[in-house]
């Protein structure tokens, strides 16, 4: 199951109503939020991503149930990219990488549930940002910790809030997932 | 709201006519394949960049010639060309159930008639396909015909002659036969390769040496080389016409290379081309199953085929190349970009896989890539 926060009904419409139905529905919804989008036209696939570009949202994925296609979208948040990261402790994607195997690591993927299931890390904890000061003693302070999100921006707020709750070995992977090139893993219903 | 159906843009085509193509689907459908015309100028702009309004467009459109908006299915089209004539666009019409409707429309072209035979070339415009009915005295054979069987049933009606054979020059790649449907409505004999791997019933090809009906003699042009399969046989009819399937088109040879076994076919082709083809005289008409460039391949009797002659003129491969030389071009130039979903067509052709006719459709949208040149 993957989460969304709004849910779009075009199934049995053909162009240009699911994207029409998609534009108004992501007006309504705030920056980092998920949309989906249920469409039964096939061509609603590349039009939805090709929109999603052109327009700067962030287009996670499809997925096929039967007839229906259902898509998901980010709504893009504007300051994300452009944010001053605080959080002294950095480490690189590629420095992750090396350390994937090592025992006590733990990595913490602080985006959004319906972005993890389109493709994480192998063993990367799923917590989103807004979840995270509720569900915080799911995690251990033994563990060494590497947050993760899209561009290093979620992560470096993340990273904050645990060194403020007293975790002691908390680093934020830059630039994130967007870059990612190592292994994958999806989580598909 | 003004219309275009897809048989007045043809012959907007056909004529040289100069048009305005303002294409509203996505970028990368729109580069993928487009309708084309010598004289046509295009535009693309997403629909999904309109929704708000076509301000950002009104300014690229042309006054003084037509526009025709065009997307998948027709839906996107009329969404834009609405707003275009509200701000006041007169010469402004949507293409009736867009590339869909583009992609299935067949042209009918006289190709040839003497005492013995009359022929008819089928032109896919959208697709670049083409299919052929051979007509002589009461009976009709039918060459590649595309799923759009109704068409060569309602011209053999208006012919007032019955439909008794069915050839494919070979297993289709890039779209699905009506061969095994058009023998169905018509009893009429289905021919194909047995070494396509088709799993129904028809007649072997390897069979039969020729085929005759009436006064029309077809001979079958096969080369077998032992140990693997033959891309494409051609039709050679009454010594005068060579329905050449996938191994010689106006501009080039057929590409040996889908399947990824470019060399072992390329060997096939070769042997074609410098055994069965060479001993064919310069004034043998081609009909290929295919072709790149309407403007380039249509010659000025409004059908797409030349002289065997010409052909050979042009086209280096086809002089005095060794075979070493010929399987190096044909390798060198392999192509890896294949037609759309051209697996799940296979398997379909095959009989293995069976599709409704809306899948039909989505599988077959998009460019045929079959007769992509080695050569030019």
């Amino acid at each position: 199951m993957i989460q969304a926060n709004m849910t779009v009904d075009a199934k049995g419409l053909s162009c240009p109503m699911p994207i029409v139905r998609t534009k108004k529905a992501i007006n309504e919804l705030q920056p980092g939020q998920v949309l989906e989008v249920e469409a039964t036209d096939k061509g609603s696939k590349a039009d939805i991503k090709a929109w999603a570009e052109s327009t700067g949202h962030q287009y996670l994925g499809t997925i096929e149930e039967g007839n229906v296609l259902k898509h998901y979208i980010r709504k893009a948040s504007e300051n994300e990219a452009k944010e001053e990261l605080e959080f002294p402790n950095v480490v690189s994607n590629e420095e992750l990488l090396i350390k994937l195997n090592e025992a006590g690591v733990m990595i913490l993927d602080v985006r959004e549930q319906a972005e993890y299931a389109f493709g994480h890390i192998p063993g990367a904890i799923s917590i989103p940002l807004g979840e995270l000061e509720q569900r915080m003693e799911e995690l251990s302070k033994e563990h060494h910790i590497y947050v993760v999100c899209r561009t290093g921006s979620r992560s470096d707020l993340a990273a904050r809030k645990l060194a403020e709750q007293g975790f002691a070995n908390v680093w934020n992977v830059m630039p994130g997932m967007s870059q990612w090139t190592g292994p994958l893993q999806k989580e598909l219903p | 709201m003004k219309q275009m159906t897809v048989k007045e843009l043809t012959s907007k085509v056909l004529n040289k006519e100069s048009v305005f193509i303002f294409d509203v689907r996505n970028e990368s459908d729109f580069h993928d394949w487009k309708i084309e015309g010598e004289n046509f100028e295009y535009l693309n702009v997403p629909y999904f960049e309109l929704i708000d309004g076509i301000e950002a467009v009104a300014d690229r459109m042309p006054k003084d010639k037509d526009v025709v908006v065009v997307c998948a299915k027709g839906g996107s089209a009329t969404f834009v060309a609405e707003q275009l004539e509200e701000a006041g666009f007169g010469n402004v019409y949507t293409l009736v159930d867009g590339m869909k409707a583009w992609s299935e429309h067949l042209h009918k072209a006289k190709v040839y008639e003497d005492e013995k035979m009359k022929v008819y070339q089928f032109i896919r415009i959208g697709k670049g396909c083409l299919s052929y009915m051979v007509i002589s005295g009461n009976e009709a054979l039918v060459v590649d015909p595309s799923r759009f069987v109704d068409v060569y049933e309602n011209v053999a009606n208006e012919e007032g002659v019955k439909i008794t054979h069915i050839v494919d020059s070979h297993l289709h790649a890039d779209h699905i036969s009506g061969g095994r449907e058009l023998a169905k409505h018509t009893r009429a004999k289905y021919y194909l390769m047995k070494s396509e791997g088709a799993v129904y019933d028809f007649e072997p090809l390897e069979a039969h040496d020729t085929i005759e009906f009436e006064r029309v003699q077809l001979e079958v042009l096969a080369v077998k080389t032992p140990g693997h399969t033959p891309g494409s046989v051609s039709f050679f009819v009454n010594n005068q016409l060579l329905f050449s399937g996938d191994t010689i088109f106006v501009g080039g040879l057929g590409r040996p290379d889908l399947g990824g076994k470019a060399a072992e076919w390329a060997v096939d082709l070769y042997n074609t081309v410098y055994e069965k083809v060479a001993a064919i005289a310069d004034d043998v008409i081609v009909l290929p199953g295919h072709y790149a460039s309407l403007d380039d391949e249509m010659n000025n009797e409004g059908y797409i085929g030349d002289t065997l002659g010409n052909i050979r003129a042009r086209n280096e491969m086809m002089q005095n190349k060794s075979q070493e030389e010929f399987i190096e071009m044909v390798v060198q130039n392999a192509n890896s970009e294949t037609p759309p979903n051209f697996e799940d067509i296979v398997a379909i052709n095959r009989g293995l896989k069976t599709a409704d006719a809306e899948q039909k459709q989505e599988l077959e949208i998009g460019p045929n890539r079959c007769a992509l040149h080695h050569t030019h």
